[in-house]
């Protein structure tokens, strides 16, 4: 809402407030301003002259010097002020510069627009082909008025037309051009009222906030009264449906005359940002913006001189022709007023066109009435139209407000209008108590609570003081105790309901900035949870291992789904029914499309090698919702993706990423999880995006579980997203991987995962073993069958070489392990060793296709 | 013969000494100085036929008187040779390894060689730092998994005093979803103080990090989704003056050094006082830019007295327990810390802007 200074101070007087200084107490007493405007003309220092005389230029064919008469009583300083000041000479070039015209005149040191880009620039004494010239005549454009005004003529600009001058006896010579032209500027502030204070939408409500926080008189409204004439009416009110009316009141008025507003009510509607129109609807706008209680004006004659008005919910398909020339089909979300049941006017929104005031209006029916904030809320969101009325009416207004907007508009229309006030129609809702006829509601406010609540002690007399500003009423015979009853005004029964939203009054209007900065008298230890330590252990290690972290979108859209070539389980999609964007319509169930787009955007910034990885939630459906619980599984997942090369310095090769680089970060993972004995890497064809020979899935326990995969992307895939690399990628639930912790429980206790295993007392021996084995043998069933013999003195087995080459055939390779063997209880000797090696190869060959080499 | 073969001797061990003293200046220009070095040693030191030990075997025609003493000019001479051959051995051997190691030298000003260990990503870096600093103050951190990010409209609005069709829900514009039942994204991480406050009674004192989605067209300041840290405190006696202590500590802690902040009075449906929090523009300090908007003052949180309504729907006496809320945005302070100016870039993920976040 845009706040007029020049306005305001009718209500309140702001004499010695800055402008910043009322907007900064303002700000911090929770009316935000966010923006200061000077309106008027940008020029400064151009008064208003006559051409005297006009010479030819002794050194140029095109110019001219000119002399401007300037007035005489201008300056009231030393006589040679006044003296220089009465006239001037200038050079001027324009064509239409002619003796006795009434020009604006730019003095030195004067502020206009370049007419090239509308920059300011301030004149300096110059000379123009040697003579000297003391200032400038401008044309319109050089004070920026030129949408103010008719066109001129090319050139300078003749004012001698201008209404504003002739209306003067004589012109006044010399008078700043602002004061002459009625553009003198004002301060707007634009401030945001809060959501929950309807009270705020109007100039006298912020008037009171002022008033309160500069401990400043408040102009209260006073009471007016009109007699009714004796006409008779066939019109009246009825209201049916206290949901969507609750008090309807209608000025009725005749003998209007139509024409424009008085300059200042123009002025003043035009700093609140609302169009002038003419005299009638600019009443019904500037009290509007004066109460904060929206009017609407019908024309009587068309509306009909007898029938009844109801305020009802639209029907199904019923329409409307609105003021916007614009015919909407309404539903029963939508609220109308209506004429013997016919709709006129979306209430509160926006009139009708049939019963719209014209210039020829001679009648008027002027509504102010209470429409609950709920209904004008949906009846909006029904329509899709917002409007300055609206806009009160969802915040909520005050519904003792209603007779006395409508007998300010009917003061007004006389006073601007012509007009006669004939009477007032008024209806209340059934159940709704008429206006003026409830007790105020009362709530006792203990200083003690108080100065509990804040951490600072604020005494009764400000307290009382600070109430009183803000329109509470308190009643002194029960002020006792270190207690206050106060009454709350009927403006502020929306929001204010408790003894701790009379504590916020107080306190924002004392002002936050005065309570003491203490911490808490009590505090507690805060620590690192299983939960939280699990988390930062799955980043650590891939970090260590030169992977990235990266924040994808949690809300994607098909798009990426489709590119990627991923999709959702339907059943189970979570999707955003509202909006805005196409790209963000999907929950995620898989963190690996978000990653090939990342790596992609780096590629196409040319970064080749990309290894990152991101820890973030997925979205699932499972259950049924209900009012306590969304039905949902959300799950925490690791994903990452590595393509280019392990670049240690581009100066030596590196080598290239693989899939058993992307195994060995794992493998330190599960390592740094103590899950490293507890998963297996099972070949698996099934995942669509990835190549089929080139694919894992990572087994819990035995295989019961699976806890994710990893592998190459489909070299199709890989191709389309125009990978110039082979992609790697890993997608692992955390969830599973913590419930294999014990859920929290192994981690960090004394009982836990993390155990000191006793050092080696005697030395081990080494030997190799070599055998050629065809290719469709995995490593891992060798190395299981290895295990599966329970050699008990085989305590490591490791892969060091794997050989393939033509003369072993195509269908084999070779394979080279080295056996680590070592006892607790004594040195081993060599044929020991030799001997249980012996046996080991035996067996194996028994049951696997392989022979030692 | 007695004298004569005495000074014949000595005239003799000198005479050698002389010559070997040549012989080892000479050695030191040989090509295999090395073995010419041995050579010598072996021609005039060596035990068996070395000349020395030749010469000495005439000790045996000396006078008994006098052999000690040309006994010991001979162990003098002997010893004094050995040591000249040593230094020749070592000052060789120093300079064969000169040679040796001058021939390995390398260019220690081409880059090293180490695989780059990677970076958290600025958001996470900027959360765990403001857990940290909240832990330090008693806050113990909520698990990623205590907070549901999609949510019923129960914990989102309802619970938090927002009633029905209250213009407050509008403020924030609401990702509903197709679950039924009125599923939404949550809109703020404020579920947390329900989602605590269920789990356990007074003293609480949480905090929350999570991802909160906002329908908003996306610009450089405005995306659909963003992180915020939610904060309460709930136990008997606490104040106002408790939350713009524990807030301006924040300040300090996170931005460093003496910061003017300010609290302005606002409005949230779930605290009552509420504010709003300042702090004095990080980037002209005070004397107005366009980041602040020519205030001086940039706001970084929403806070406030929890609403005696919301204790009451988790079932705690308000007349016995008080608590203070806030939440702050995790980009928005991110980008005023790091000086970001365009919010798509912490999910845009060029690693070129990732990578300048790492270590202190």
């Amino acid at each position: 809402m845009r706040v007029s200074l020049e306005w305001l101070n009718e209500y309140v007087d702001l004499d010695g407030l800055s402008p910043q200084a009322i907007a900064d107490a303002l700000t911090q007493a929770g009316l935000e301003v966010e923006h200061i405007e000077t309106t008027g003309p940008r020029f400064s220092g151009v008064v208003l002259g006559r051409v005297q005389q006009v010479e030819p230029h002794p050194n140029a064919d095109r110019l001219r010097l000119v002399t401007v008469e300037l007035g005489r009583s201008e300056i009231s300083g030393d006589d040679a002020a006044t003296q220089t000041l009465s006239q001037a000479k200038v050079v001027c070039g324009a064509p239409n510069v002619r003796e006795g015209i009434l020009i604006a005149f730019a003095r030195e040191g004067a502020t206009v627009l370049n007419r090239k880009d509308g920059s300011l620039f301030t004149l300096a004494k110059t000379a123009i082909r040697g003579v000297e010239s003391a200032g400038m005549i401008c044309a319109i454009e050089e004070l920026g008025l030129e949408a103010d005004f008719p066109k001129p003529e090319d050139g300078i600009w003749p004012m001698d037309d201008i209404p504003a001058i002739r209306k003067h006896a004589a012109p006044p010579l010399g008078m700043d051009l602002k004061a002459v032209l009625g553009l003198e500027g004002d301060t707007v502030l634009h401030v945001a009222p809060p959501a929950n204070r309807g009270d705020l939408m109007s100039m006298r409500g912020v008037a009171r906030e002022v008033a309160a926080l500069f401990d400043r008189p408040l102009q209260h409204a006073e009471a007016l009264h009109f007699t009714d004439l004796a006409e008779r009416s066939e019109l009246h009110v009825v209201l049916k449906d206290p949901d969507v009316c609750r008090y309807y009141g209608g000025a009725m008025m005749r003998k209007l005359a139509i024409g424009p507003s008085p300059a200042w009510m123009s002025r003043r509607l035009q700093a609140a940002g609302v169009r002038s129109i003419n005299n009638v609807v600019d009443i019904t706008n500037y009290v509007m913006l004066e109460t904060g209680q929206p009017l609407h004006a019908f024309d009587q004659l068309k509306l009909g001189l007898s029938g009844a008005v109801d305020v009802r919910r639209a029907r199904e398909g019923e329409t409307l022709l609105t003021l916007d020339d614009v015919s909407r089909t309404l539903t029963p979300e939508a609220v109308v007023v209506t004429m013997n049941d016919a709709p006129i006017a979306l209430a509160g929104l926006m009139g009708g066109q049939s019963t719209e005031i014209d210039e020829k209006s001679q009648r008027l029916f002027l509504e102010s009435a209470h429409f609950p904030a709920v209904a004008i809320r949906r009846s909006a969101k029904s329509v899709g139209l917002r409007s300055e009325a609206s806009a009160r009416f969802e915040r909520g207004t005050d519904i003792e407000n209603c007779r006395y907007a409508l007998l300010r508009a009917a003061e007004l229309l006389q006073r601007y209008a012509g007009a006669e006030f004939i009477r007032l129609l008024e209806a209340s809702a059934p159940g709704v108590p008429t206006p003026g006829g409830q007790p105020a509601p009362k709530i006792t406010l203990y200083l003690a609570h108080l100065e509990q609540a804040l951490g600072l002690a604020i005494d009764e007399e400000t307290t009382a003081r600070i109430l009183k500003k803000l329109g509470f009423l308190l009643q002194p015979a029960t002020r006792q105790n270190g207690s206050l009853l106060v009454s709350v005004p009927s403006f502020r029964q929306e929001d204010i309901l408790r003894e701790i939203d009379l504590i916020e009054e107080v306190a924002r209007i004392y002002g936050y900035d005065k309570i003491p900065y203490t911490l808490p008298k009590k505090t507690g230890v805060a620590l690192l949870t299983p939960r939280a330590r699990f988390v930062r252990q799955l980043g650590e290690t891939l970090r260590a291992q030169g992977l990235q972290e990266v924040m994808t979108p949690s809300l994607i859209g098909p798009r990426l789904l489709e590119k990627t070539g991923f999709s959702l389980h339907a059943e189970q999609t979570v999707a955003v029914v509202n909006s805005h964007s196409a790209e963000h319509t999907l929950m995620r169930q898989s963190l690996a499309p978000g990653l090939l787009e990342v790596a992609q955007f780096n590629q196409a910034q040319g970064e080749e090698d990309v290894w990152i990885y991101e820890l973030g939630r997925v979205y699932f459906r499972r259950g049924k919702a209900n009012h306590r619980n969304t039905g949902l599984a959300e799950r925490l997942r690791l994903a990452g993706l590595l393509t280019g090369t392990i670049s240690t310095g581009r100066w030596r090769e590196n080598p290239a990423t693989d899939f058993y680089c992307m195994k060995g970060i794992l493998e330190n993972l599960l390592t740094a999880l103590h899950l490293e004995g507890r998963v297996s890497f099972a070949p698996t064809g099934s995942a669509a995006c990835l190549h089929p020979g080139k694919a894992a899935a990572l087994m819990l326990d035995d295989g019961k579980t699976e806890l994710g995969f990893a592998g190459e992307l489909h070299p199709e895939r890989q191709a389309t997203l125009k990978f110039r690399q082979p992609v790697y990628l890993f997608e692992l639930d955390a969830e599973l991987l913590f419930k294999a912790l014990g859920n929290g429980s192994d981690i960090g206790s004394a009982s836990g995962a993390a155990r000191f295993h006793r050092l080696p007392l005697y030395p081990a021996i080494r030997r190799d073993m070599a055998l050629l084995a065809p290719v469709t043998l995995p490593h891992g069933e060798i190395v299981a069958r290895l295990e599966a013999l329970r050699e008990p003195l085989l305590r490591e087995i490791e892969l060091f070489d794997e050989y393939r080459a033509a003369q072993l055939g195509t269908d084999k390779r070779s394979l080279a392990y080295r056996l680590t063997f070592r006892s607790d209880e004594a040195t081993l000797t060599e044929s020991d060793v030799d001997q249980r090696l012996t046996r080991l190869k035996e067996s194996l060959a028994k049951q696997l296709p392989v022979q030692f080499r | 013969m007695d004298v004569k073969a005495d000074i014949d001797l000595k005239k003799k061990l000198k005479a050698l000494k002389r010559e070997v003293e040549a012989a080892l200046h000479d050695a030191e220009k040989a090509p295999d100085a090395g073995a010419a070095l041995e050579t010598i040693r072996v021609e005039y030191l060596g035990r068996k036929d070395g000349r020395l030990t030749g010469i000495t075997r005439g000790l045996k025609d000396v006078p008994p008187a006098d052999r000690a003493v040309i006994g010991a000019l001979a162990n003098e001479i002997r010893e004094s040779l050995e040591r000249a051959l040593d230094e020749k051995r070592e000052t060789l051997r120093q300079k064969e390894l000169a040679q040796k190691l001058s021939a390995e030298a390398i260019d220690v000003t081409m880059p090293g060689r180490a695989a780059t260990p990677g970076g958290l990503h600025p958001l996470t870096r900027v959360m765990e730092e403001i857990v940290a600093i909240f832990a330090g103050m008693g806050f113990q951190s909520m698990d990623d998994d205590d907070c549901p990010e999609v949510e019923t409209e129960y914990y989102n609005f309802e619970a938090l005093n927002f009633p029905e069709h209250h213009p407050a829900r509008d403020m924030q514009d609401t990702f509903y979803t197709n679950v039924a039942g009125h599923v939404l994204l949550r809109s703020q991480t404020s579920n947390a103080q329900i989602r605590r406050m269920e789990k356990g009674k007074p003293p609480v004192r949480v905090i929350s990090p999570g991802r909160v989605y906002r329908n908003e067209e996306v610009n450089s300041r405005k995306f659909v989704l963003f992180h915020q840290i939610e904060g309460l405190l709930v136990d008997e006696d606490v104040r106002f003056s408790d939350l713009k202590g524990v807030l301006r500590e924040f300040v300090r802690q996170f931005f460093g050094g003496e910061r003017p902040t300010r609290f302005r009075a606002s409005f949230f449906p779930f605290t009552e006082p509420s504010a709003e929090m300042d702090v004095q523009c990080i980037l002209c300090r005070g004397a107005g830019c366009q980041t602040c908007g020519h205030s001086g003052w940039l706001e970084i949180m929403g806070a406030g007295m929890v609403d005696p309504n919301v204790l009451k729907n988790v079932n705690i006496n308000p007349a016995q327990y008080t608590g203070f809320a806030f939440g702050m945005g995790v980009e928005r302070l991110a980008m005023l810390k790091y000086a970001i100016d365009d919010i798509r870039l912490f999910f845009n993920n060029d690693l070129r802007f990732l990578r300048q976040f790492k270590g202190l």
